[in-house]
């Protein structure tokens, strides 16, 4: 294949030595980027390295105090983003700017001068439907915004600005807020319209995602390049990631070898009802030990969130949780807070920060009430931001000083807030929800290591994510959840992805099949293929469907099992509980797909 | 399209200190330019009319005296608007608080609650302030309860709860308490008074005829404790958690139905103290229209003073100034345009506290 470079040798995007600069900071430093046409040219960076600042710059967003942009050959010189779009420039924003209440074909008109007055919406509808077969989009013109999918909206948003002409489109994280099959769709889209001569920017932080959709690559850390236009082949995972953060990241992390203390945390026969008040959490029982992290694993929406916020006092149950010896299900959530439980929430924004507070009231939030920073009725506030000084010293929060608003840190330094305010507190017993998510590389590895120090230190951790990789290099135990069920818990020694898949997929655990092989030699039972493990699936398929599954073996080597499903109607077969066999099969494909092809082509 | 002068808009990183401040007064300045204008247009001079403006409500200690007595009860429901406002609770009920408050003070007088003649003065008035705070403060658990527990939309409630304000004391002016038909009860003997400066006009003649009453120290002290609470105290902070982030707050373990209706209670309990003073303070009766509009203009005084109690005295003597002068003018609206041209600014202001806005020049553009 001849390279786009090649073809045409007249760059799409043409950026060259710019420079950025924000009252302290440096945003870009002579910064170079240049995209062919037909070209998918990634920028990768941490958090703050300058990327969205140098499609901003693109973008006519905001004006460079030096350097030149040359758009297919033409010095150009935007003022103001409308300048941009008239020279074919689009950009797809990680939060999608869309009208509710409106259909598709509205959406992508609003802010258009052409139909003036008469909206003659099915010609519109016939064009845009045109428009969106050309680059192989699937999308239902008329339909309105709320019934769509994420991925779905975010395809209108990539119409609106097919539809405005432009030819270079720029992706911030496009692939952030989507699930790993609409991922994929949106890869394919994106290859597409690169096949069809459309200039591609895509911003991202996530290395194996950048290796499989990219042409070329440009790094950026703290508003420098580091490397240019480079090929992707020329790279391993790794040594992407030390040009991002500019050392070595350690992919394994230091976790010591101990054995887990007294029991911490006991849940009693827990069942809690979701927002839509459908059950969420059917009986669940979970053990946790001091110095102990136990991981939970499951697809998202499974019960996990609702676990999180029965256990921290946020969400209504029955049964009980017992908390060193205290019964803390339907207490306030202060009261927890007063026995030493700490909770690291998924939405860092909207639960864990208060954004336009300072980094002091953050850090403050549950401790306003104790010593030195109350004084009486009195909230002593020079005690209180001394307090934070040193937190954000001992964290390293990067932040100007700690009177700034918390919205105006990054990503991973408001998590850094977030995780000093919680471990700071010596805390029994830390639930986490997906901690990592969305942070870069260096960032995601000094949380891990913060929750593996509190490990050490006695603590109990309960650890959700949706990151398997993730929960198997950090938990001593992992309990899989599914349809609100524990559906079984699995000790670190016997940590098969396998098995957590079929898990995942409602498979019983007892049911497994290489179980007697696992339990003497862990490896052998893994199998070698994807096939083989539908293979296994289809074998336990069957056996359900002609035995009884409800009789629990005793003898399993799981530590626990959770209760037997509660059937709604007794009616109800017993297969109808869990999914049939080709829906597990794609939870499956998208658990393990990638492990399996990565396996196979070794 | 071919803008001449483009605009250049950026969010501010950092907003300097004193930039509130200047924006502030900027508008109010701007308000007053822009009435000029039209004081111009209809013909009249501009500077004439603005002198007599400042003679009528600063020109003398007695027409101060007036000032201080219409700022009293804005200053009041002013600070229970910012207090409500600052945990994001638009509290617009303070006009129905005001009025609940005046009629459950004025029930001190009128049942009468205690024999007027033997209970000393400062009994009676302490009641009435009692009477009148709890007045509004039961006012405003209604709109806090309702919000707290079933999350029904504050503004509505309290809006409408001030029609029910104004005609449940009609009810009792038209009819029981009417005196000889006329839409007022009878007036309050004096024990029921709040001190006036006139009162000691024998002791110091300067005094004499000067209408300000002790209402003043109850608005002070009242602006000293908000002032307190929302800047050193825990409860501030736990408001203005809450009122940044519901969500965080709870997740923190504070308990939001009750601040909810905690901070309701306070601010209508200021309201109805507002009431109280308008009654025994100035009108010395209950009757018909005692609010000239302060429950609304208080909301006014809390979003120009930027909900910073000590900010709010000078807004509310600045609005006490505006409301008399008006009266000395004609047409007398031109008090209330200056008012409602202040508040547009003023809420528009924001955009120069939140962005940053250049104008680039054609010629600076070629220069780079």
């Amino acid at each position: 294949m001849i390279s786009p470079e090649k073809q045409n040798p007249t760059p799409a995007v043409d950026m060259q030595d710019i420079v950025l600069r924000f009252p302290g900071v440096l945003a870009n430093d002579h910064v170079n980027f240049t995209i062919y046409p037909g070209e998918i040219h990634a920028l990768l960076g941490e958090n703050g390295a300058g990327k969205s600042s140098l499609m901003n710059v693109l973008t006519g967003l905001y004006k460079p105090q030096s350097g030149e942009i040359r758009i297919h050959g033409e010095k150009v010189n935007f003022s103001s983003p409308r300048d941009a779009i008239a020279a074919g420039i689009g950009m797809v924003h990680q939060h999608f700017m869309l009208v509710e209440n409106q259909t598709v074909t509205e959406n992508v008109l609003i802010g258009l001068d052409a139909p003036r007055f008469a909206l003659n919406l099915k010609k519109y509808d016939q064009e845009i439907s045109n428009l969106a077969e050309q680059f192989g989009i699937h999308i239902d013109p008329t339909a309105k915004i709320w019934q769509l999918s994420v991925g779905e909206q975010q395809r209108v948003e990539i119409l609106k600005i097919l539809y405005r002409g432009a030819n270079i489109l720029i992706m911030d994280e496009p692939t952030a807020v989507l699930a790993p099959q609409e991922a994929d769709e949106l890869i394919e889209t994106l290859k597409g319209m690169a096949a069809q001569g459309k200039s591609i920017a895509f911003i991202s932080h996530k290395l194996t995602e950048v290796q499989h959709v990219a042409n070329k690559l440009t790094v950026l850390r703290r508003g420098r390049v580091t490397a240019e236009r480079m090929d992707l082949t020329d790279f391993t995972r790794e040594s992407l990631a030390s040009l991002m953060v500019g050392r070595e990241v350690i992919f394994n992390l230091h976790k010591c070898e101990q054995t887990a203390g007294p029991e911490i945390l006991r849940l009693e026969d827990i069942s809690a009802l979701n927002n839509k008040n459908l059950p969420a959490l059917r009986n669940v029982d979970l053990a946790l030990h001091e110095g102990e992290i136990l991981g939970i694993a499951g697809v998202a929406g499974n019960g996990q969130s609702e676990l999180v916020e029965v256990i921290t006092g946020l969400r209504t149950c029955t049964g009980r949780i017992w908390l060193e010896g205290k019964d803390i299900a339907n207490k306030p959530p202060s009261f927890s807070i007063s026995q030493g439980l700490a909770h690291i929430p998924e939405d860092r924004i909207g639960v864990g920060s208060a954004p336009n507070l300072s980094l002091t009231s953050n850090i403050i939030m549950k401790r306003y009430d104790q010593q030195p920073v109350s004084q009486k009725w009195q909230l002593n506030y020079l005690a209180a931001d001394k307090l934070a000084g040193g937190l954000k010293t001992e964290y390293d929060i990067q932040a100007p000083n700690v009177h700034t608003q918390a919205r105006k840190l990054s990503g991973g330094n408001l998590q850094k807030l977030i995780l000093a305010r919680e471990l700071s507190s010596a805390p029994r017993l830390v639930v986490a929800m997906q901690p990592t998510r969305g942070l870069d590389v260096g960032a995601i590895e000094s949380v891990q290591q913060l929750l593996l120090n509190q490990r050490s230190l006695g603590c109990g951790i309960l650890l959700v994510s949706e990151d398997l990789d993730e929960l198997l290099s950090l938990s001593d135990r992992i309990a899989v959840m599914y349809e609100g069920h524990v559906v079984g818990v699995i000790c670190s020694g016997d940590f098969d992805i396998t098995q957590i898949g079929l898990m995942m997929t409602g498979t019983l655990p007892h049911d497994l099949p290489r179980k007697a092989e696992t339990e003497e030699t862990p490896a052998a039972g893994t199998p070698s293929s994807f096939d083989e493990v539908l293979e296994d699936l289809r074998q336990y398929q069957e056996s359900a469907q002609t035995e009884q599954p409800g009789e629990i073996d005793s003898s399993s080597e799981v530590e626990e099992l959770a209760e037997e499903p509660q059937q709604p109607e007794p009616a109800a077969p017993p297969e109808d509980l869990f999914l049939n066999l080709s829906e597990k099969e794609r939870v499956l494909r998208k658990v393990l797909g990638e492990k399996y092809k990565q396996g196979d082509e070794e | 399209m071919n803008i001449p002068y483009p605009v250049f808009i950026k969010r501010t990183e950092d907003t300097p200190k004193w930039l509130p401040v200047a924006t502030s007064i900027g508008a109010v300045l701007l308000a007053f330019i822009i009435s000029a204008i039209i004081l111009a247009a209809t013909g009249a001079d501009p500077f004439k009319v603005f002198s007599y403006f400042f003679k009528s409500s600063f020109g003398s200690w007695g027409a101060f005296s007036d000032v201080i007595v219409k700022a009293i009860p804005l200053l009041l429901i002013g600070l229970g608007c910012s207090l409500a406002f600052r945990m994001r609770l638009w509290n617009i009920g303070a006009e129905g608080q005001f009025y609940i408050g005046a009629f459950s003070a004025s029930l001190v007088v009128l049942v009468p609650l205690v024999p007027l003649d033997t209970t000393p003065r400062l009994v009676v008035i302490s009641l009435m302030m009692l009477m009148g705070m709890i007045g509004g403060a039961l006012y405003g658990f209604i709109p806090g309860i309702l919000k707290a527990k079933l999350n029904i939309n504050e503004v509505i409630i309290t809006l409408m709860l001030n029609y029910v304000a104004v005609l449940w004391n009609n009810y009792w002016i038209f009819g029981k308490w009417s005196d000889a038909g006329f839409p007022m009860t009878k007036a309050f003997p004096k024990v029921a008074w709040l001190p006036r400066l006139a009162e000691y006009a024998k002791e110091i003649p300067a005094f004499s005829g000067m209408t300000m009453h002790a209402g003043i120290l109850f608005g002070l002290f009242a602006a000293l404790m908000v002032y307190l609470i929302v800047y050193r105290s825990k409860w501030g902070y736990k408001i203005t958690l809450i009122g940044d982030n519901p969500r965080a707050a709870r997740y923190a373990g504070i308990n939001i139905t009750r601040n909810t209706i905690i901070v309701f209670m306070v601010s209508g309990a200021l309201a109805g103290l507002a009431g109280m003073t308008e009654v025994s303070g100035v009108v010395h009766r209950l009757q018909e229209g005692i609010s000239t509009s302060y429950g609304f203009s208080g909301v006014i005084v809390a979003w120009l003073a930027k909900l910073n109690p000590l900010a709010a005295i000078l807004v509310s003597i600045l609005f006490g100034a505006l409301l008399v002068a008006s009266r000395e003018i004609q047409p007398s609206g031109l008090s209330f345009l200056i008012q409602g041209i202040t508040l547009f600014l003023v809420i528009s202001s924001d955009v120069f506290l939140k962005y940053e806005i250049k104008l680039v020049r054609p010629a600076q553009e070629t220069a780079q």
